[in-house]
């Protein structure tokens, strides 16, 4: 069994997402220009990625993904959504990600069955992300709630708490992935050193962000706050998870003292509560060194596959599956997604 | 090998909190008097070797709940002054189960005059 866990679907304008708003919103809406993410569009003079329209036909992706490489069923989250992590307005970037959100249910997971669904909450108003959560959470097809963290904010901060609250109600996990927000605007979260010129040093870099995050989450006790939260991390990378969680083990036995609160090896909390997908899956020379990573981070069943279909960058399955050690392929490719995402997944076509 | 009650000095030559510093059969033992007793523990902190009876001894930061704080131990804990780890005195065990390592402690009474610790070996000399 193949389960994917990072699919990105596009409607690329406006007109078909309309009908989801009340008239003044469609007003408000009618003119918008859909980006596919929160990156400036002039901000990389070539941000690369497939841009054909038939990735905006469920039927086609499914064809073009599921039926070639064989994958049972299919995460999607909609960075057109994670775009919203640009705006000023929490009214706008609710109203907006709820009829993305809306779109997405009646025309993706209707289209195919293979199709599974994190609807997209933005952080700008945790009220109002909370209210989207109790609006979708039992909507069939729903696995996990895609939650734009707009702005400066760590993930543990407490305005994040309320969302966090609902995710566990709902047995949701939370999955973050990159928004295009990054470093890109005053109060976005900024990347270390400033902004990297390119994109593909943007890109590389990555896992900077998701490192802040975790460290907050365990070293703020949201963890032990909500005790059954998950969090997947998405597209951030995985193979620095390793050393950069030895380190925080050892910060931890130096200086548990200023966060009595973390009652666990910060290790144990991610083994407990944080899945990382494989996409971008590191290539080494020699394919084995990443054998040893991989190994380590499956003792605790960390590693959830993803393709980040149909992106530039995309992990080709037959490949990854390769690059797995064997004692672990069935785990990493769907065992550990259906663990992570429980009954929600069940039902899918074997 | 024999266990040795050794005499270590008089209950008031003890300042408190100040570890006073022994020779036994070629380790260094600190025996120090705090507001919870007497103890005596090896200076070697069995994470990398530090001379842990320099660091500091005193109470600690108790599990708490988030952005909860209680502090506790006074007087049970020492400190290691490299990287801070630290230890239970009277059993050397790693506080909280941050670590699976033990610190070298002696059994420590008071008797009399005399501040006694048992260990397996003389008691070589002896300096403040």
């Amino acid at each position: 069994m193949i389960l994917d866990c990072d699919v990105h679907p596009s409607v690329l304008q406006i007109s078909p997402v309309l009908k989801y708003m009340s008239e003044p919103w469609r007003e408000r809406f009618a003119s918008h220009v859909v980006r596919k993410s929160a990156t400036p569009v002039n901000r990389f003079p070539n941000l690369g990625g497939a841009k054909s329209p038939e990735l905006t036909d469920p039927v086609q992706v499914a064809k073009d993904l599921f039926d070639k490489w064989n994958i049972d069923a299919g995460i999607l989250l909609a960075l057109e959504s994670g775009a919203v992590a640009a705006w000023p307005d929490p009214v706008e970037a609710a109203v907006y990600v709820a009829a993305l959100n809306d779109y997405f249910i009646e025309h993706w997971l209707a289209a195919d069955q293979r199709y599974r669904f994190a609807f997209a909450v933005a952080s700008h108003d945790s009220s109002r992300a909370v209210q989207e959560i109790k609006r979708l959470a039992n909507v069939p097809g729903v696995v996990a709630i895609f939650l734009v963290a707009a702005g400066p904010l760590q993930m543990s901060h407490h305005l994040y708490y309320p969302i966090y609250a609902a995710a566990q109600e709902f047995d949701l996990p939370i999955m973050i992935h990159p928004t295009g927000d990054l470093g890109m605007y005053t109060g976005a979260p900024t990347m270390a050193v400033g902004v990297p010129r390119t994109y593909l040093q943007w890109l590389a870099q990555f896992p900077q962000v998701a490192q802040s995050h975790l460290a907050g989450l365990i070293f703020d006790g949201v963890f032990e706050r909500f005790p059954s939260l998950k969090v997947v991390v998405t597209e951030y990378g995985f193979s620095w998870a390793p050393s950069f969680l030895w380190r925080l083990d050892a910060e931890w036995r130096n200086l548990r003292r200023e966060v009595p609160w973390v009652k666990r090896a910060p290790s144990e909390y991610v083994r407990d509560h944080v899945r990382f997908t494989t996409q971008p899956m590191e290539e080494p020379e020699q394919p084995e060194d990443l054998f040893k990573i991989i190994e380590i981070m499956e003792r605790d069943h960390l590693l959830l596959f993803s393709t980040d279909y149909p992106h530039f960058d995309r992990d080709n399955p037959e490949i990854i599956a390769r690059r797995l050690p064997k004692a672990v392929q069935e785990r990493v490719m769907s065992q550990n997604a259906l663990e992570t995402f429980g009954s929600r997944l069940v039902g899918v076509p074997v | 090998m024999t266990v040795r009650r050794l005499r270590v000095g008089a209950p008031d030559e003890f300042e408190l909190n100040r570890i006073r510093m022994l020779t036994a059969a070629g380790a260094e033992i600190g025996v120090v008097r705090t507001e919870a007793g007497f103890f005596a523990m090896r200076n070697s902190c069995p994470h990398q070797k530090a001379p842990i009876c320099e660091g500091t001894v005193g109470g600690t930061a108790l599990p708490s709940a988030p952005d909860d704080r209680s502090y506790g131990l006074r007087g049970q804990v020492i400190r290691c002054p490299w990287h801070g780890w630290e230890f239970l005195m009277a059993t050397g065990e790693c506080l909280f189960g941050t670590s699976r390592k033990r610190l070298v402690t002696y059994q420590v009474e008071v008797s009399g005059d005399g501040v006694f610790i048992s260990t397996k070996g003389a008691v070589t000399g002896q300096r403040p």
